[in-house]
């Protein structure tokens, strides 16, 4: 047993956090403004090789593990703003490189970790939510290609240039995942959908009518559909973890900023109890989600089924993040419902983790099922 | 980086289950019912190596280690019934070997490794609590011998013989670290406490009329107490965390096959989503909560500083004590009022988490002091 992160983990971390304070810092009141990542934030990324942690180097990637990828987004979230959703073409380099062929990984992962296309992947249909268990878009193959139909709902950069994984039913309770472009005939989205939270990160319903994709755009075997949705969703309830937890470590380094420069009768309410009371409540969830979250990205880069494990974490990370940005807005007091404030941002956006890629119920409803099934 | 229990140390927690499976379980609820451990209890905890795992070999210890210790205390914790008192010896021991002189350690560890003297320490007083900076025990040199005044107050097995190591005052300002042969002259001690949970815990006040103890029985320098009290307690915290951590999972498996069993009569059938998400709440807070704790002990073992990081476990874990427990009663209903069930003991013995080895508001004092001076 070794706590210990490596000199390789320890220099992305530093990657990671010097590309978020030269690039994002500096712009990200005005990402938050105008509800917009500048255009050349993705390059950027690329630049420094945040886009290619997880690829394999033949395909132009760095080929370090699934844990690296999770400090790095650590480091990139710490600002607060939606940049660190950029960082999932890992996600999709991981799940391809597990289940992709070869001519799928050598056409698509070099653009992805290039930054030229931006991949996406959703699960949630028009009518009975998340769960693709329960699709309603479907595919069919007419003369060597996928017609694929249907409504995707809350997907989030389903309008950008790159390839899309869509979950569809194949046949009678057959869900099979299947590669498309999302610049091809019959592919059209909604614009993106304005949030409460993280503005600039965009969401949009996706439509697919009779989209034709070669019969070789499946990714996994036919029928193994949600095998891959459930790496999918492994990978993004990991990065949820530790974005959750870098907004819930900037909520407290705002509160413990706060507290030293605002006085009240001449003393920094810092000195207070009621205060001091709050910043070891926050510090004491945070440090458990983080190391938790390292524990679980560490065991999923060992190859081992994280699914339950995953699940938990999520849950208990995005209940640490809002939590704590509830006791950091009341830190700073009536300010802190002012946009002069950083805090303001990340309370509007703590709330969201406990609700995207998976809500909390059903992350609860997936532990409880796995622990009633041991 | 290695997330995982080495092959060792997953024997040894074998060890520690099997050990509490054997021994433990089948007279747990009886000692629970009279407060009293069998007397052969401690020298069966010696003879499996589990009081001296931070004595050096050359004084009869096993040397295994923080991380080891820790894995025994919840492995032997699991049952629900504190009957490993010797095992105080660990910390007392480790004590000794990193401030003690020569003799001391020839005199003492050896018999603590064995589990025939039992090791204790003692700081809280009645007018002080946990604040070591206002002692009212004094320590005054006469000749060759130290002549000890003052009370101790919740003094764990002080009633026992061993060394106890108390902390007085010498000149006023001082602050000195003692060892005090338990016992003998002009010490005094009360009955054990009938205390609501920890049955077979037994803790005493203990009062020092006019003490005794020889000129060399200074442990570390004379002024030089808080160091050991900071370490002792730091450690003290990591350990009964792994109390706590065990609790809850005691707690969850009692639900979860409170659940099942429930199940097949279809009793539970209405509420089932509720006590699911019941469920899972109580399972996202373990894992956290158990990885932190073995990375503080992983760093103990390392030589390094956790004096703040143990605070921040103990509080973590305390917490999750009781809303885990509290969270199972719900589970179980009025099933888990009736005294003699497991679940009544589980619930009675979660709240001292919250009040022993220096209460939450102690620790959140630690922790918010340490997140102001970063």
């Amino acid at each position: 047993m070794e706590f210990e992160l490596t000199e390789e983990h320890k220099m992305f971390q530093k990657l990671g956090k010097d590309f978020a304070d030269r690039e994002i810092e500096p712009v990200a009141d005005e990402i938050e403004k105008e509800s917009r990542v500048p255009e050349d934030m993705l390059g950027k990324l690329a630049a420094v090789g945040l886009l290619g942690i997880a690829a394999p180097e033949r395909y132009g990637g760095l080929g370090v593990g699934f844990l690296t990828y999770i400090l790095a987004v650590e480091q990139i979230h710490y600002p607060c703003t939606p940049c660190s959703w950029l960082l999932v073409a890992n996600e999709f380099a991981d799940v391809l490189s597990r289940v992709g062929t070869e001519g799928q990984k050598a056409e698509l992962l070099p653009p992805v970790v290039e930054g030229h296309m931006l991949p996406s992947c959703s699960f949630a249909d028009e009518i009975d939510g998340v769960g693709p268990a329960t699709l309603n878009t479907t595919a069919h193959l007419d003369k060597g290609h996928w017609v694929i139909n249907g409504t995707k709902r809350f997907h989030t950069f389903g309008h950008v240039d790159g390839p899309t994984i869509i979950f569809a039913r194949t046949g009678k309770g057959e869900v099979s995942s299947l590669l498309v472009s999302k610049n091809i005939t019959g592919y059209t989205s909604s614009k993106p959908m304005a949030l409460l939270g993280l503005r600039g990160l965009e969401i949009v319903d996706t439509y697919l009518h009779d989209v034709r994709v070669p019969e070789d755009s499946l990714l996994g075997e036919r029928g193994k559909g949600l095998e891959v949705a459930q790496m999918v969703a492994v990978a993004s309830r990991l990065r949820q973890a530790i974005q959750s937890v870098a907004c819930a470590q900037r909520a407290l380094d705002e509160a413990v900023k706060y507290s030293k420069e605002r006085t009240r009768r001449g003393v920094p309410i810092a000195s207070m109890q009621a205060i001091q009371w709050l910043l070891a409540e926050m510090a004491m969830r945070i440090e458990p989600a983080r190391w938790s979250t390292y524990e679980v990205a560490w065991s999923k880069e060992q190859g081992e089924d994280t699914g339950m494990q995953s699940a938990m974490l999520k849950l208990f990370a995005a209940r640490t993040a809002k939590e704590v940005a509830n006791m950091a807005i009341q830190v700073h007091g009536c300010y802190g419902l002012t946009k002069d404030y950083r805090i303001e941002r990340i309370y509007r956006q703590a709330k969201m983790f406990e609700l995207t890629e998976g809500s909390k119920d059903a992350q609860a409803s997936i532990v409880a099922d796995a622990l009633l099934a041991r | 980086m290695e997330f995982r229990l080495t092959p060792e140390q997953k024997d040894f927690q074998e060890r520690a289950r099997r050990f509490a499976q054997k021994e433990i379980e089948p007279i747990a609820a009886q000692v629970d019912e009279d407060g009293k451990i069998p007397p052969d209890m401690n020298e069966k905890l010696a003879r499996e190596g589990f009081v001296g795992m931070l004595i050096p070999r050359q004084y009869g210890g096993t040397e295994a280690g923080m991380l080891n210790c820790v894995l025994a205390f919840e492995q032997l914790s699991y049952p629900i019934c504190q009957c490993f008192e010797a095992m105080g010896n660990n910390i007392v021991g480790r004590a000794i070997t990193l401030c003690g002189t020569e003799e001391q350690k020839q005199r003492y560890l050896p018999l603590l490794a064995q589990g025939r003297l039992m090791g204790s320490y003692a700081f809280t007083e009645p007018g002080t609590g946990s604040d070591p900076k206002s002692l009212v025990t004094t320590a005054r040199l006469e000749g060759d011998y130290w002549v000890i005044n003052g009370t101790k107050r919740f003094h764990s097995m002080g009633h026992q013989k061993g060394p106890a190591i108390i902390f007085a005052n010498v000149d006023g300002t001082k602050t000195t670290a003692f060892l005090i042969d338990k016992l003998g002259e002009g010490y005094r001690c009360s009955k054990p406490f009938d205390l609501m949970m920890g049955r077979g815990l037994e803790t005493v006040d203990t009062r020092f009329e006019d003490l005794r103890a020889p000129k060399e029985n200074v442990l570390g320098t004379v002024g030089g107490g808080f160091n050991i009290l900071f370490s002792i307690t730091a450690e003290g915290r990591l350990t009964l965390s792994a109390v706590a951590i065990a609790l809850a999972q005691a707690a969850l498996d009692e639900s979860v096959r409170f659940v099942r069993d429930s199940l097949v009569g279809g009793r539970q059938n209405g509420s089932l989503q509720t006590t699911k998400w019941l469920l899972a709440e109580m399972a996202m807070r373990i894992p956290p909560a158990r990885v932190t704790a073995y990375r503080i002990a992983w760093l103990t073992d390392t030589g390094q500083d956790t004096r703040m990081i143990s605070a921040v476990i103990k509080l973590f874990a305390s917490r999750i004590a009781t809303e885990v427990t509290d969270m199972a009663m719900d589970v179980h209903g009025l099933s888990g009022l009736v005294k003699g069930s497991k679940m009544e003991r589980i619930y009675r013995q979660a709240k001292q988490f919250d009040l022993t080895e220096g209460t939450s508001e102690v620790q959140r004092t630690i922790v918010a002091g340490s997140v102001l001076m970063q």
